[in-house]
């Protein structure tokens, strides 16, 4: 039969069915006339039809299985329950004297596929491995006659932990007591490289001696390669069996499943054993139920970040050993970064000594683990462990990085630290080559470093060329890892903001162009992955690349593309801002932005816009820093901004006003500049924002003090770069302290200047000059700058005088 | 997450087969769900207390899924592979019974495994054959037919996941389901 043939007959068929069961014959031969095949198939389909009404109409059904007498030499006494994967009986030795009573474990008929008897012979080889007073043993295995895989355990007779512990009605202390056996077995497995992941009352009994036993080590995991072989990793990949309120965040969202995985699922069964209630307050959160100390123990426990939790079972049973002993225990509510951060704070002093303790301690642990991999003949145990060092090396110090990258002062201690991890993470993403996640700590650790050297906008160490060199490095690990096959939507974030790294570093010694192309690349990518994840977070990066190439744009010279760019900016921050009310993160890049907007409006000469969005930004900064009030960056951007509205109320006439926010700004940059006087991006501010409150106080007729504040601006600028000499901002405040100090010169006698003044003013412009035209030849003189020479060149006419050629080298400075 | 549940899967689906890894990954959690409904459906007459082999069942079907490398298009699309999943176990178990049989000396018994209403038996090694050649006829039927019977999926289940009409399924279900029975009794 053809379809077509198929649809005639259908076609027939359903006619036919609408009639009495009589008067169906002669309908279809009418219909199908000369083609007696036709009709010999939609009669015998009907005849089908009337026989088959209940045919197919009950879905299928899973085979009952016949029940069990016995398996193997055992007699079956009854079925105590269903695993994942099989069922378990409890029976007796037919052939032995002393009845000892085994339970049994037989794949379940039906389910007998290849992953699962893998699955089976991996149980009976990890529980062939454990020998523990804890652990129910393994006794014996065999196939069953109809070829069924069982294996033999011991029997152990008692209830789940939770009822027993509910039954008995005992306290507190002697269930922690009991917990820590437990915990005591879990250690063990861990130690012989097995994850239970499994771990809740079901599988934890205790017996009718009061020992706590672990059983099912059905869905168990060896961390250990070369016993479970390459095709068990595969079939842990795609089958996941676990219960999901005692299953870990990482292992409900299927990812590699660790040590921590069951320290996860131990603290909510610590809850449960304590309380007698299964749900688990939030990290952090408590109930009020228990003594706050185990409160603490469990919340610790439980967070959503492995790395968070206690690093073993064995810390999380130590700490309740404390508990029981009176001692205080390590568990905290808060965060690592939050304490970190206190402790920063309370002792400034000490910070880079506790970086370099924090540090060796880190390296003593790298250095420990190397030792083992060397002396282990087990080769690739010591890999997976270096694998776990790497990952606490790696979450520790950026942890401790970030903790105090925005307290004063901590410059030199985040080098260090990101040095040195850097130093271990190259080391280590060496031998662990091609390894993507090795890979991407190490592009963390080069951006951190970058971000250090010179990079981003907190505090640096003023060497842009490293950073560049630094950001570079990164950004060929973020390229090969998005263009790796099977690259994911984070890969592809991480490279953009790669790109936006760069590109603010071009930024940073002036070269625009480049810096240009880099955030475009950055916003392209970002477009993209905010068509897949809409999430305020990436709302959150798409408005700093967008804001990033507003200002290229304008510094371009190209105020409409600006404008543009930064409309989309502010638009994305709003976004996440409302998504996100309680994130400053997302304020304070809509200060920015709003900032930013601005000070195009400003060189657009639309000064009235320029302040309202100007006052705009310093009223969400003003906000943000009464709520943190110790926030670095935060203050530098608030001065940033003062500076500028300065500007405009300067421009609008308001000298009070712009007097007050020039004043305000020097103040809070001197601030950080003193808090921290190795920063030099605090001293590039304080330079910048004396030379804006000098012109402020000359404008109101105070020329001395403006001549005092010019002076210390180019002093300042001049010691950034002998340090740093492509530091753009530097060279531009030094360029501008001299013409500020210039025009201060030229009319502080008012219509009439003295010539000694006249001259003096000549000179400084003269020196403004030269750093144009430096800046000029290295074709570092971008979008408003261009005018600069000319301007000066035509002050310095006004100074009267021989008339000045383009190369300033040769012109009179004395 | 108040998202409609099926555009989430249609999406995470989507991205798997645009070569997002962790969208099979994100999957699951949704999969597992709805694999167990129809695995409940399935097992809607078995004892109470085996929810752990619908579990174990719901894996089976997910190991299944998650090797087939056709793109998914939509819901519908991964509930008749579920579907599809769910015959290959059943059918696969019995073909193995069968040859156990053989293998024990005994004559190769039709109408076995399956319990039919109507007090016989369904052959499922034959009506996986039969639904092979209905499929060459009607792949659409095949498909209809092994929702139905394997994933237990209802007229109006079926109807959604085929994006046809209730009506349309009723009569092809009444079509296949005739030449069907006539291909197993002749």
């Amino acid at each position: 039969m053809t379809p077509e043939r198929w649809q005639l007959v259908q076609h027939v068929f359903h006619a036919a069915l609408e009639l009495p069961t009589e008067g169906r014959a002669a309908f279809v031969a009418a219909e199908t006339p000369g083609d007696a095949e036709l009709e010999a198939e939609v009669v015998s389909l009907l005849a089908s039809a009337d026989s088959a009404a209940d045919f197919l109409e009950t879905p299928a059904q899973a085979p009952e299985e016949p029940p069990r007498t016995r398996i193997g030499p055992y007699d079956v006494v009854r079925e105590i329950g269903h695993g994942g994967m099989g069922t378990v009986f409890l029976a007796i030795r037919a052939d032995e004297q002393f009845k000892k009573r085994v339970a049994i474990k037989v794949v379940r008929r039906g389910m007998d596929t290849d992953a699962v008897l893998r699955r089976f012979r991996q149980e009976r080889q990890i529980l062939a491995g454990l020998d523990h007073p804890n652990i129910a043993r393994l006794l014996d295995g065999g196939n069953t006659d109809d070829g069924l895989p069982y294996l033999v355990m011991e029997y152990v007779e008692g209830e789940p932990v939770t009822t027993w512990c509910e039954r008995r009605g005992i306290g507190l202390r002697e269930r922690v007591a009991l917990f820590r056996t437990i915990c005591a077995a879990v250690q063990f497995a861990h130690q012989n490289l097995v994850v239970h992941r499994d771990l809740k009352p079901g599988n934890i009994f205790v017996g009718t001696d009061g020992a706590p036993k672990l059983l099912d080590f059905g869905v168990a995991k060896l961390l250990n390669p070369e016993v479970s072989g390459h095709t068990f990793e595969m079939t842990a990949a795609s089958v996941r069996v676990f219960t999901p309120e005692y299953a870990s965040p990482e292992q409900i969202r299927g990812e590699r499943i660790m040590t921590a995985s069951d320290v996860y699922s131990l603290g909510v069964l610590l809850h449960e054993v304590l309380t007698g209630r299964r749900s688990v307050a939030d990290a952090g959160r408590t109930t009020g139920d228990l003594p706050g100390d185990l409160e603490r123990i469990i919340a610790m426990a439980t967070r959503e970040e492995p790395a968070r939790r206690y690093a073993s079972v064995e810390q999380l049973s130590e700490d309740l050993r404390r508990w029981l002993e009176g001692l205080p225990v390590k568990a905290r509510r808060d965060t690592f970064s939050y304490r970190t951060s206190r402790f920063f704070a309370r002792h400034k002093a000490a910070t880079a000594a506790a970086a370099l303790i924090l540090l060796s301690l880190v390296g003593g642990i790298v250095a420990t683990a190397r030792q083992a991999r060397i002396a282990e003949r087990e080769h690739a145990r010591a890999e997976r462990r270096l694998e776990d060092v790497r990952k606490l090396a790696g979450s520790f110090l950026f942890e401790f990085h970030d903790a105090i990258a925005s307290l004063p002062g901590s410059t030199p201690a985040r080098e260090l630290v990101v040095r040195r991890a850097l130093e271990y993470l190259g080391t280590l993403a060496k031998e662990a080559s091609g390894d993507p996640a090795a890979e991407r700590d190490l592009a963390d650790a080069y951006e951190r470093l970058a971000e250090v050297q010179g990079g981003g906008s907190g505090p640096n160490l003023g060497d842009t060329a490293g950073a560049v060199s630094s950001q570079r490095g990164a950004l060929a690990i973020r390229e090969r890892l998005a263009a790796q096959p099977g690259a994911g939507v984070r890969d592809r974030e991480s490279l953009a903001v790669s790109h936006g790294m760069l590109s603010k570093l071009y930024l940073k010694s002036w070269e625009l162009e480049p810096a240009l192309e880099e955030g475009q690349k950055a916003v392209a990518l970002l477009e993209d992955v905010a068509r897949a994840d809409a999430s305020p977070r990436i709302r959150l990066r798409l408005g700093g690349t967008y804001h990033n190439l507003g200002l290229l744009e304008e510094l371009l010279g190209r105020h409409k593309e600006s404008l543009a760019a930064l409309g989309k900016s502010t638009a994305a921050y709003s976004f996440a801002a409302a998504a996100r009310p309680g994130d400053a993160a997302a304020r304070r890049g809509l200060a920015l932005a709003t900032f930013e907007t601005a000070s195009v409006y400003h060189h657009m000469d639309n000064i009235a816009a320029a302040r309202t969005e100007g006052e705009k930004a310093v009223a969400i900064y003003e906000s943000i820093l009464s709520g943190d009030q110790g926030n670095a960056r935060l203050k530098m951007d608030l001065a940033m901004a003062l500076h500028d509205v300065g500007e405009y109320a300067g421009a609008l006439k308001d000298l009070p006003g712009a007097t007050a926010r020039h004043r305000r700004a020097l103040t809070l940059v001197e601030e950080l500049a003193d808090a921290d006087p190795r920063d030099a991006r605090a001293r590039v501010a304080v330079a910048y924002c004396a030379n804006g409150f000098g012109a402020a106080l000359a404008a109101g007729g105070n020329a001395a003090g403006a001549l005092a504040l010019h002076a210390r601006a180019a002093k300042l600028s001049e010691a950034v770069l002998a340090a740093d000499p492509a530091n753009g901002y530097a060279r531009r405040n030094l360029a501008t302290a001299f013409e500020l100090a210039g025009n201060a010169l030229s009319f502080r006698s008012g219509a009439r200047p003295r010539p000694k003044d006249v001259a003096e003013a000549r000179r400084s412009y003269e020196r403004a000059l030269a750093v144009w035209q430096a800046m000029d030849r290295e074709k570092k003189l971008k979008g408003g700058d261009a005018a600069n020479p000319q301007r000066l060149l035509a002050a310095i006419a006004r100074c009267g005088g021989p008339a000045l050629a383009g190369n300033p080298k040769s012109a009179p400075t004395q | 997450m108040a998202t409609d549940p099926s555009s989430d899967v249609t999406r995470m689906l989507r991205d798997w087969s645009a070569g997002d890894a962790s969208a099979a990954d994100r999957l699951l959690p949704v999969v597992y769900g709805e694999l167990h409904r129809l695995a409940a459906s399935y097992l809607r007459r078995e004892r109470t207390g085996h929810t752990l082999q619908s579990t174990a069942l719901v894996n089976e079907a997910w190991m299944k899924l998650a090797d087939q490398s056709a793109p998914w298009q939509n819901r519908a699309h991964f509930l008749g592979v579920a579907a599809q999943a769910m015959r290959r176990i059943l059918v696969d178990h019995a073909r193995k019974k069968s040859a156990q049989k053989r293998g024990g000396h005994e004559a190769r018994v039709t109408l076995a495994d399956v319990a039919a209403p109507d007090g016989g038996l369904v052959d499922l090694v034959q009506l996986d054959e039969a639904l092979e050649r209905l499929a060459a006829l009607d792949p659409r039927q095949a498909k209809m037919v092994t929702m139905r019977f394997f994933a237990g999926l209802t007229v109006e289940e079926t109807a959604e996941a085929l994006g046809v009409s209730e009506k349309t399924v009723k009569r092809e279900w009444a079509a296949a389901k005739a030449w069907l029975h006539r291909e197993l009794t002749r």
